[in-house]
């Protein structure tokens, strides 16, 4: 699969070889993916979470309701890990982003709940940089078992799927968006 | 027997029977003074595999975890070789073993830097002082040398007595260099074990190093009373000339500080510097400023402070001299491995250059002999002053307000900005004569230039950003002690007990570079953690500075507050980068001071030993170079683990434990023989972490050694318990596999962690005497 790029990347250095995923302008196509994921896994960082993305919520409120309903099991990597707890939730790990990556990058990982692997491996709020190199574990060495989604605004070459880049403005409605499909 | 090699040359000689010409007398080897008190070790000066061995024992429980920076690889014309998911290059090569390759490489840089930054120190002091230095280091280290005597095998008596060692440094960083051509290695795990070895070897060349230039200049030996010396932007004064220091390599400093003292013009200029030159010419001067980290050079040198710039070595803009021309200030170079397409003036008339230099004739020159290159600093600077004006290259208010009406919102700066700063919303903000945005984002600023470099309009974002600063620099004026150097033998003894048995919880080494992903104040405050909690904090390099520029909530910096001594919560600035051997070299102590571990030619089983008691952690928040790289894979191969911030996941390959993959953690107990499954202690050998605040629970939890005694393991496990509480709100679920025995449950804690023990059927077991190595259990099954 090789693709011309049609936008640069956030960081236009991070354009690590011939494969990239694809940007999406429409927020619904990453809605779906993830409604539809048999094992999805939501890794929720360290990285401005606590943008305020309307209706009085923050992006940290907004995944926590959307863990809540939808049960999706969550890995908190950060301090961002005490209001999952605070709010009830217990994450199926609290854990470096690396050692889940690591995880998720070998073929004999039972998940963390010894179901096997997780389909989509969702990736929010986390710095751009980080995650870009995480997703490249991913594209390389995961990627016949788990593909990896960026919830946040920026073009991540890396990822298999992402948003193209949008605006703060655009990603608030766009976040909102994506997690309200899912919820449906 | 140790050997080296030594050649005699003579012009003429004239005996009452001979007179020779041109005579050179070359011999191959000559003997180190024996060293008697301990047998030779099974690895005297190790070649290229062998301590492969240990190195595959910590790869299979610490295996690599690749995260590629670039699919591609073009390190022959056979390239570019696309190596993405299974590819192989046109030279068979995969995508893994290209990352370890690139490791490798890396290692070697970082180790071939500090080799020869030693290499030329050492031949440097050879030539002022003699090979007969004595390596006297007080009377309260005779183990003067931890890491060359386990490594190379060696007790060095006099300074010449080290060229031994590095010259077995620099054979292994060609033989590893040379296994990174097209075509060698096949296995990832091979060019791993190769940067591990190299990276030891980067301990030697660092200890060398520190070592020479302690008993050569008179550094403190390990003085925790070392004095408070000056740090910060606010610190020069004004109406002094200002030589500026930028680099690593403190010769030429000490030569400017001599001179200065010889002329009796010493305290008649401000001689402050950048990095490492800048921390060890106050080891010598208590006298002289250290203005900050790699990330100041742009901010000290825009500001217009300096009238002339002196470079070395490492980490120095390499637009230095461009930098200096926008501010009429002068660049003096010494060192042959940076000379910046300067011709070379070694032999030039001395006043002519000055002349030259100060009538703007030449923006710069290169001087091959530090003596000559501190006259003409020194003299340039005394005739600058007075004529140039502060000059600097920072817009003023009302400048910025027009430049940035030029902004057309690209965020072009902002993508490049390696932090993601918000540069575009400041610039905007800026239109308006509104520069809080600006001034907001200093802090984790790190004054790259990116940002300016991105601009389609020329806007210079990081001036502006400097300039909404300027008011505040008056202000930055902290303390930091003077770099102490190695930990004594006498603070080993105090503390080797406390410290293997887990009384101390643990070393927090905060061993350094400039990539911050939040600016210094995170890194300070995890130190102030550590130290109320009174652990260990050691520091070197620029997370040393990072220390002092902070203030506790009484007003002080973290240097003034906290005693200088290698004790439960004793924070010690161990020196600059070459000093992060005395950290290695600190562990290797307790194994010799404490166990009474033969050291010499002994690597493998002292790393056992440090990896299975020694609860040190490094911690390089910014770690950026590829010397970050070889002191932390150096660590590694000591047994000491390591964690990055988030840009050193660019660094490409981690060590990463899976505690899921229970075969891995197990030990022998050397007493019995008896194979034993142990906690995963420590879980990772190096990794990124995100936040600051992961990495402080992490340090904690790494700290965890599998020798711990019952009453050491319940310290450690409360401090990492009460921290994961803290910043994660709650139990972390895996302390169940730490608790060997009941004792070892912290009190605070117990009801919890029995609940939790009963839910997994957990047993009480024995604690072993643990070690990796078959070949040192006493009594075999
Ligand atoms: S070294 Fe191998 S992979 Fe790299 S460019 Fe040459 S042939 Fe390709
Ligand atoms: S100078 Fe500062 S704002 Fe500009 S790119 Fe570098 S870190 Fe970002
Ligand atoms: S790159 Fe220049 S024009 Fe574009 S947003 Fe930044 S300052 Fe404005």
């Amino acid at each position: 699969m090789i693709k011309i790029f049609k936008i640069k990347p956030w960081r236009p250095t991070h354009i690590n070889g011939p494969i990239a995923g694809t940007p999406v302008y429409k927020p619904e196509i990453i809605g779906k993916i993830i409604k539809k994921a048999k094992r999805p896994l939501l890794i929720v960082g360290g990285y401005e979470y606590d943008v305020d993305i309307g209706n009085g919520k923050t992006y940290l409120d907004l995944l926590v309701e959307l863990v809540k309903k939808k049960k999706i099991p969550v890995v908190a990597t950060t301090e961002v890990a005490k209001t999952f707890v605070e709010k009830d939730i217990k994450p199926v790990a609290i854990m470096s982003v690396s050692n889940v990556i690591h995880r998720v990058c070998d073929e004999n990982w039972k998940g963390f709940d010894g179901k096997g692997h997780y389909d989509w491996v969702i990736i929010a709020a986390m710095v751009y940089y980080l995650q870009s190199q995480m997703f490249s574990a991913m594209k390389h060495f995961s990627y016949k078992w788990s593909k990896g989604i960026s919830l946040d605004r920026y073009f991540q070459p890396n990822a298999s799927f992402c948003l193209a880049n949008f605006k703060v403005e655009e990603w608030k409605k766009a976040i909102n968006d994506i997690v309200k499909l899912i919820m449906e | 027997m140790a050997k080296e090699s030594a050649t005699f040359k003579f012009d003429s000689l004239s005996t009452p029977n001979i007179k020779v010409k041109g005579l050179q007398i070359n011999i191959r080897e000559l003997p180190v003074e024996e060293w008697t008190e301990e047998p030779q070790g099974p690895h005297p000066m190790p070649e290229l595999v062998d301590l492969r061995n240990w190195f595959h024992i910590l790869l299979r429980r610490y295996p690599p975890f690749y995260a590629p920076v670039c699919d591609y690889c073009c390190l022959c014309t056979f390239g570019k070789c696309d190596l993405s998911r299974e590819k192989h290059g046109a030279c068979g090569l995969t995508l893994p073993t290209q990352q370890a390759r690139f490791v490798t490489i890396a290692c070697c840089i970082g180790a071939s830097c500090h080799c020869g930054h030693s290499r030329h120190l050492l031949h440097h002091l050879i030539e002022k002082f003699g090979r007969n230095v004595p390596i006297d280091m007080g009377t309260e280290i005779e183990l003067e040398a931890p890491v060359v005597r386990t490594v190379i095998g060696i007790k060095p008596r006099i300074i010449k007595d080290l060229e031994v060692a590095l010259n077995q440094t620099e054979t292994e960083i060609m033989h590893t260099l040379a296994s990174t051509h097209t075509g060698q290695e096949s296995a990832a795990i091979d060019y791993e074990a190769k940067a591990l070895l190299v990276s030891v070897y980067d301990h030697v060349g660092m200890e060398v190093a520190d070592l020479v230039q302690i008993v050569a200049y008179n550094f403190p030996k390990g003085d925790e009373d070392a004095p408070l010396v000056d740090l910060g932007l606010g610190v020069i004064d004004k109406d002094k000339p200002f030589l500026l220091l930028i680099g690593h390599n403190v010769a030429g400093a000490i030569e400017i500080v001599d001179y200065l003292k010889e002329t009796g013009k010493y305290g008649t200029i401000e001689l402050g510097g950048i990095c490492c030159t800048a921390l060890d010419s106050t080891r010598y001067d208590f006298g002289a400023k250290i203005i900050g980290p790699i990330t100041y050079q742009l901010r000290i040198v825009r500001s217009g402070l300096p009238d002339v710039i002196m470079v070395d070595e490492q980490c120095i803009r390499t637009d230095i001299i461009e930098e200096a021309k926008a501010i009429n200030a002068r660049v003096i170079a010494w060192n042959e491995k940076a000379c910046h397409g300067l011709p070379d003036s070694t032999h030039e008339d001395e006043d002519k250059l000055v002349e030259e230099l100060v009538a703007g004739k030449r923006d710069a020159v290169l001087i091959f002999d530090t003596e000559k290159a501190s006259r003409v600093a020194v003299k340039t600077v005394e005739k600058m002053f007075p004529i140039r004006k502060k000059q600097r290259n920072l817009p003023t208010d009302k400048e910025m307000i027009e430049i940035a009406k030029k902004c057309s919102g690209c965020f072009n700066c902002q993508r490049a900005c390696p932090n993601n700063l918000y540069t575009t919303e400041a610039v905007i903000a800026a239109q308006s004569g509104d520069f809080t945005k600006l001034e907001g984002l200093y802090e984790s600023c790190l004054a790259c230039g990116r940002c300016e470099d991105a601009c389609p309009n020329g806007i210079p974002v990081t001036g502006m950003i400097i300039q909404s600063w300027q008011k505040n620099v008056r202000n930055e004026k902290w303390k930091i002690r003077a770099g102490r150097g190695p930990v004594k033998d006498t603070e080993i003894r105090a503390v080797g007990a406390p410290l293997v048995l887990g009384e101390i919880p643990g070393i927090i080494a905060l061993i350094g570079c400039g990539n911050l992903p939040n600016g210094n104040m995170e890194v300070a405050r995890l130190a102030e953690e550590f130290l109320k909690r009174r652990y260990i904090v050691v520091a070197t390099g620029c997370h040393a500075m990072d220390l002092g520029r902070y203030r506790t909530e009484d007003g002080l910096t973290l240097y003034e507050k906290y005693p200088g001594v290698f004790d439960a919560g004793g924070l010690c600035n161990i020196g600059s980068c070459v000093s992060n051997a005395h950290i290695s070299g600190a562990c290797i102590k307790v194994a010799s001071i404490f166990a009474r571990r033969n050291l010499r030619g002994n690597f493998e089983e002292i790393a056992d030993y440090i990896l299975n008691r020694i609860g040190a952690v490094g911690i390089s928040w910014g770690a950026m170079s590829q010397k970050a790289a070889s002191i932390a894979t150096g660590f590694n191969a000591f047994g000491v683990p390591a964690i990055v911030g988030p840009h050193g996941s660019k660094y490409r390959r981690q060590y990463l434990g899976k505690t899921y993959n229970e075969d891995a953690w197990f030990i022998h107990d050397a007493r019995t023989g008896e194979k034993f499954k142990i906690g995963p202690a420590p879980e990772n050998l190096i990794m990124s972490c995100e936040t600051i605040d992961e990495a402080t629970v992490m340090a904690a939890k790494l700290c965890i050694r599998p020798a711990d005694n019952f009453k050491g393991r319940a310290v450690k496990l409360t401090h990492w318990i009460d921290l994961h509480k803290k910043i994660y709100g709650t139990m972390p679920d895996d302390v169940w596999k730490f608790i060997r025995v009941e004792a070892d449950i912290p009190l605070t804690f117990k009801s919890e962690i029995m609940k939790m023990l009963k839910e997994k059927g957990w047993k009480e077991k024995s604690i072993p005497d643990p070690t990796n190595l078959p070949r040192l259990i006493k009594k075999k099954k």
